[in-house]
C-alpha cells in the first residue's frame, strides 16, 4: 500500500492565528494591545474595574 | 423587481472574508464519532503518545481530504475535535511530530469512524 501521511500543513490548522490574550488577531507579535480595556471608576463596582 | 442571481455569487477580487476563504469540505466532519480520540486522550496530562496515536486513528482515514489545502477540512475537523474533547488550542500540532512528511498513517488500522 502507498504510504499516507497527515501533513504538517493540515496539522497546523490546529493552531489558532493568535492565542495570546489581548493581542490583535491579525498581528500577534505587536506589543500594543488590540483593544485596551479602559473605563472610569464607577460607584456600583466600588471602582473594582478601574484599570488606569 | 428582482435581484439578479449574479449578486449572490462571490466576487473573488472584491469580496472580503475572515482570514482565508476555502472550499467547503466534502467530508462531513460534523457527523463523525470522535470518541476514538476523546475516550483516550484526556487531561490534565494529555500524554503525547496516547493522544497522537488516537488522533491518527481518527484522522488517517481522511488523510487525503485533510491534506488538501484548498478546502477547510482540516480546520473543520479540529473545530469538532476541540469542541468534543475541550482540548487546549494547538495541542495536537504541538505534540504530534514525526518524520519530515508528516504523521505516518502506514500502521494505522482503518476503523470506521462515521
Amino acid at each position: 500500500a502507498r504510504r499516507s501521511y497527515i501533513s504538517y500543513g493540515a496539522l497546523r490548522k490546529n493552531n489558532v492565528p493568535c492565542s495570546r490574550r489581548g493581542r490583535s488577531y491579525y498581528d500577534c507579535k505587536k506589543r500594543k494591545r488590540a483593544n485596551p480595556y479602559r473605563r472610569g471608576c464607577s460607584v456600583i463596582t466600588h471602582c473594582y474595574r478601574q484599570t488606569s | 423587481h428582482h435581484i439578479s442571481l449574479d449578486e449572490f455569487e462571490s466576487h473573488p477580487s472584491t469580496s472580503r472574508a475572515l482570514l482565508q476563504a476555502k472550499a467547503t469540505c466534502k467530508e462531513d466532519f460534523a457527523a463523525k464519532n470522535y470518541t476514538i480520540i476523546t475516550s483516550k486522550c484526556k487531561g490534565p496530562n494529555y500524554p503525547a503518545k496516547v493522544c497522537c496515536s488516537a488522533f491518527k486513528d481518527f484522522a488517517c482515514p481522511f488523510a487525503e481530504v485533510l491534506n488538501d489545502e484548498k478546502t477547510d477540512c482540516a480546520s473543520t475537523m479540529f473545530s469538532y475535535i476541540n469542541l468534543y474533547g475541550r482540548y487546549p488550542p494547538g495541542i495536537f500540532a504541538n505534540m504530534c511530530k514525526e518524520g519530515k512528511e508528516g504523521l505516518d498513517c502506514t500502521d494505522v488500522t482503518p476503523t470506521s469512524s462515521s
